[in-house]
């Protein structure tokens, strides 16, 4: 992976080089994050089932994030690797702090609740730093609170990040009950969001080693019937985090295997890093697929250049040049017009579709009626105040759901849209399977990655349309992979916190001072109908901003390699008037410089060889 | 120690010092790290180096080490490494003339001398078609400790193979050599830096080509012998994953998005 993204940055700079351009930054950037190969892997479960203990002994590092006998984490951890083990404090935006460093010993005035009741400090999340080795290839461990318990915000944090988690570890153990009905609740909304579930069950050597197994077993039949989840396929792991801290102070290899520790690891290193990493590099290649086409083209050019050696070739090699720039006014005059209208038109309907998803969350809808219908029924000012609270959780969960539900839906069919308008070239995809899959990590591996026909050849044969069609596909899959998980992350943390602010803002207390029940059920069912009128038309705006992010990044990507394109056709001919006029040393330079670019470009090929078939190898038969 | 043999590639001598037999039957790849790693001044005992390399789950007892896991350990005691596939035995040459410490993949059943029943075995299975990567992959790791070529017609390679006794500096020739390094892609790990005591800078440079394209059957393609491992990429990028990681998280900004 790491020589992927190597490779893929040299094909960015080389590129650069050959066309006299600015190395794309933003293309560095991208690649920058795949190489860093961020995997986030979240903590859920139940209070006290050792979650944090789990973690601290995956890293080996007995003290890394607190534990304690009383409720314990009341934040989310972020643990990411660093050579120098440190702690920053991270506030929300509203409270106006900026990050703060701390050491261990303040971990847990800012980290729990025993320290920091309610949160009145104000912590959006602990960044911790640690240099542990299973954390230096991208991995971000995300420690949550505990779900259920005394703290209802521990599970609004909780489903915060769930959507963007990339593997889920679900936290049991063996020594309470097994897996209950509210954490089979919390299963079921996880399966929503994320197939990616894995299962811990912690303190394996408290009990007997039967005991341990008839609650292994228990559990998996449970998750069988409750969740469908088929028994013998669900990883499990049995894990000990003492056992594991005993081994360590030891040396004791028997002792660390009893610990389930290894087993763990190696299904992280072995099975779910390479599986992530799989999809990185599918992305990677996506995007870097036409800077590769079109260095080699340039380089074919520059050859068939050298080697027009006589007046005769250097005039047709003209003639080719020629017809191609007017081909390329053509299709710009022609057929461009088009394609932005289709575009246009295809994403309003892509947003129509869209906002129907989100009507249940539109004013006087079904989510606002059923709270409504919550608050009517009140029997006292009391109960108002508890149904505030509720609402306070409901909310953003449902408005989670929906908008990943939407976000869903703009990836899959923005793709569609865009392969259609490319379908007019012999290189279409296979993206229409993306209709039937739920799972875009999934499909990455069913497209058949088109073939990349040189521009040249193409130019000759086919309208010039279609080489741009097929670039726009490409550039789809980066638009679309960049773009839309901003919907599910920026706009879920936004709504979720516009619906805090703009329902939670009410204070409990207005209420309270209320003596008048009907008074009280009016303010609060008031508020509630501004709270979605509110929360309804950011979506709406967050919606049009997104596909207005899309439309315009395809039409600035179209017009910008069509300006490339013009502006490498102008050099050709500047550069076949001056190979007229070439002597022998100059073109023996120019010769000697080709290689010295065809080695550089074949050293970059070879090095993402392996990808490349890979990939090729995943094909679907046709 | 003075080297004036231009004809022997790396310092098998000094290295089979630091050869040890491993004690479990699957943890080749630790005890060849660990070899290295000795060299470089890390005083750990195997015993120790298997519980780190399993405790980080690299080395899992009953099953033995990825390929990919192999440079793990090293990276843990900070001596940088990359790896390279598909790479010739000139690669193999410039590492060792450069004085690295240089760790393959092989398979063990073509590498040693197991008697006339099982050669015999092994032709059979390659007439057969059987002798691939997939079929039959590389299941243990030796470090390349030199490339004696003082017979031209016959260049041997010297291994230290903690798999039997009389591994420490013992030889191959090159051609059976190639054919038990092939089914591990022609894959091999090794140090950015040269191993401390073996600094090869005052021996004058060996001509590859002559005995590459002799013998060992294979064809340098032409005038331009080709840089299949490019180690200045695989050094560029075996330093790299940590720093790219830590470098994300140096923005500020994006811990936020994660």
């Amino acid at each position: 992976m790491k020589e992927l993204i190597t490779n893929l940055v040299k094909a960015a700079d080389l590129e650069a080089k050959l066309t006299g351009e600015k190395v794309d930054e933003k293309l560095i950037a991208n690649l920058k994050m795949w190489g860093a190969g961020i995997f986030r892997l979240v903590v859920m479960g139940e209070i006290k089932k050792g979650k944090s203990s789990f973690i601290n002994a995956m890293l080996g590092v007995e003290d890394l994030v607190p534990v304690s006998s009383n409720v314990a984490t009341s934040t989310i951890f972020k643990i990411h690797y660093g050579k120098q083990r440190g702690y920053r404090v991270h506030f929300l935006a509203s409270s106006g702090k900026t990050p703060m460093d701390i050491n261990e010993h303040d971990l847990a005035n800012f980290g729990t609740e025993d320290g920091n009741p309610g949160n009145e400090k104000q912590v959006d999340f602990i960044e911790v730093i640690c240099p542990a080795p299973l954390l230096s290839s991208g991995i971000v461990i995300i420690d949550t609170p505990g779900l259920g318990g005394l703290f209802k915000e521990h599970k609004r944090i909780t489903y915060k990040y769930v959507p963007r988690a990339d593997a889920v570890f679900f936290v049991t153990d063996s020594v309470e009950s097994p897996i209950g009905a509210l954490e089979i609740e919390y299963l079921k909304d996880i399966l929503k969001i994320t197939p990616n579930l894995y299962f811990i069950q912690t303190k394996s050597s408290a009990v007997d080693e039967e005991a341990c197994a008839a609650r292994k077993k228990n559990n998996l039949a449970i998750l069988s019937r409750e969740l469908n989840l088929p028994a013998d396929k669900v990883p499990y792991f049995l894990l000990d985090a003492r056992l594991r801290f005993s081994a360590d102070t030891r040396k004791d290899i028997n002792r660390l295997n009893r610990s389930g520790y290894p087993r763990l690891m190696a299904f992280i290193n072995d099975v779910l890093q390479p599986n992530q990493q799989e999809l990185i590099a599918a992305r990677a290649l996506l995007h870097m697929k036409p800077v590769l086409a079109h260095i080699q083209e340039m380089l074919d050019e520059k050859r068939k250049l050298l080697q027009a050696d006589s007046t005769e070739k250097q005039q047709l090699y003209k003639q080719e040049v020629e017809t191609r720039q007017k081909e390329i006014h053509d299709w710009q005059k022609d057929t461009l017009p088009g394609l932005q209208r289709k575009l246009k038109k295809g994403l309003q309907e892509i947003q129509l579709a869209a906002s129907e998803k989100c009507n249940k969350l539109r004013p006087g809808g079904e989510v606002q009626l059923e709270f409504e219908h919550m608050m009517q029924n009140a029997p006292n000012v009391g109960a108002i105040i508890g149904i505030s609270e509720e609402i306070n959780t409901k909310l953003p969960e449902y408005m989670t759901q929906i908008v990943q539900d939407v976000a869903q839906h703009i990836r899959t069919n923005a793709s569609i849209l865009l392969s259609e308008l490319a379908s007019d070239s012999s290189t279409t995809t296979e993206l229409e399977k993306v209709r039937t899959e739920q799972n875009i990590p999934m499909n990455i591996r069913q497209l058949r990655i088109p073939e990349m026909r040189s521009t040249f050849e193409t130019l000759r044969t086919t309208v010039y349309g279609g080489v741009a069609g097929v670039t726009i596909a490409q550039i789809a899959g980066g638009i679309i992979g960049s773009v839309i998980p901003i919907v599910g992350t920026i706009a879920g943390s936004l709504i979720e916190g516009l619906a805090a602010a703009a329902w939670g803002g009410y204070q409990a207390n207005k209420i309270q001072g209320t003596r008048e029940l009907e008074t009280a059920k009016n303010m609060a069912i008031g508020q509630l109908s501004q709270c979605f009128s509110s929360i309804y038309a950011d979506l709406q705006q967050i919606l049009q901003r997104v596909l207005t992010d899309v439309q315009n990044e395809v039409t600035e990507h179209i017009e910008q390699y069509v300006r490339v394109r013009q502006c490498e056709l102008e050099n050709r001919m500047k550069e076949i008037q001056e190979r007229a006029l070439m002597g022998a040393d100059e073109r023996k330079e120019k010769e000697r410089k080709l290689q010295q670019d065809l080695i550089a470009y074949d050293g970059i090929m070879r090095g993402i060889s392996a990808w490349h078939k890979m990939f090729e190898s995943s094909r679907p038969a046709s | 120690m003075d080297y004036m043999d231009d004809t022997m590639i790396g310092d098998p001598v000094d290295q089979s010092s630091y050869w040890e037999m491993q004690t479990e039957p699957d943890n080749c790849a630790v005890v060849a790290e660990l070899s290295i790693m000795h060299q470089f001044g890390v005083d750990i005992t195997q015993d120790q180096a298997n519980y780190i390399s399993a405790a980080n789950g690299w080395y899992h007892p009953g099953g033995g080490t990825s390929p990919n896991d192999i440079g793990n350990m090293m990276d843990l005691y900070s001596i940088p490494n990359h790896s390279c596939h598909n790479a010739t035995v000139a690669d193999l040459a410039r590492e060792l003339q450069q004085g690295h410490g240089v760790i393959v993949g092989v398979d063990s059943d073509q590498l040693w001398d197991q008697g006339p029943l099982a050669e015999m075995k092994i032709a059979l299975l390659k007439g057969l078609g059987f002798d691939t990567p997939e079929l039959m992959p590389a299941d243990h790791a030796v470090v390349v400790t030199g490339i004696d070529t003082s017979d031209p017609e016959h260049p041997m390679v010297i291994l230290n193979d903690s798999g039997h006794p009389g591994g420490a500096g013992v030889a191959y020739p090159l051609d059976r050599f190639m054919d038990a390094w092939e089914n591990g892609h022609f894959s091999y790990t090794a140090t950015d830096n040269p191993i401390p005591a073996n600094s090869m800078e005052d021996i004058e440079h060996v001509d590859f080509t002559r005995w590459i394209s002799v013998g060992a059957g294979l064809v340098a393609g032409g005038a331009v012998l080709a840089e299949t491992g490019d180690i200045q990429t695989s050094i560029a990028v075996g330093g790299v994953t940590a720093s790219l990681v830590e470098n994300f998280f140096a923005d500020p900004h994006n811990i936020a998005m994660v």
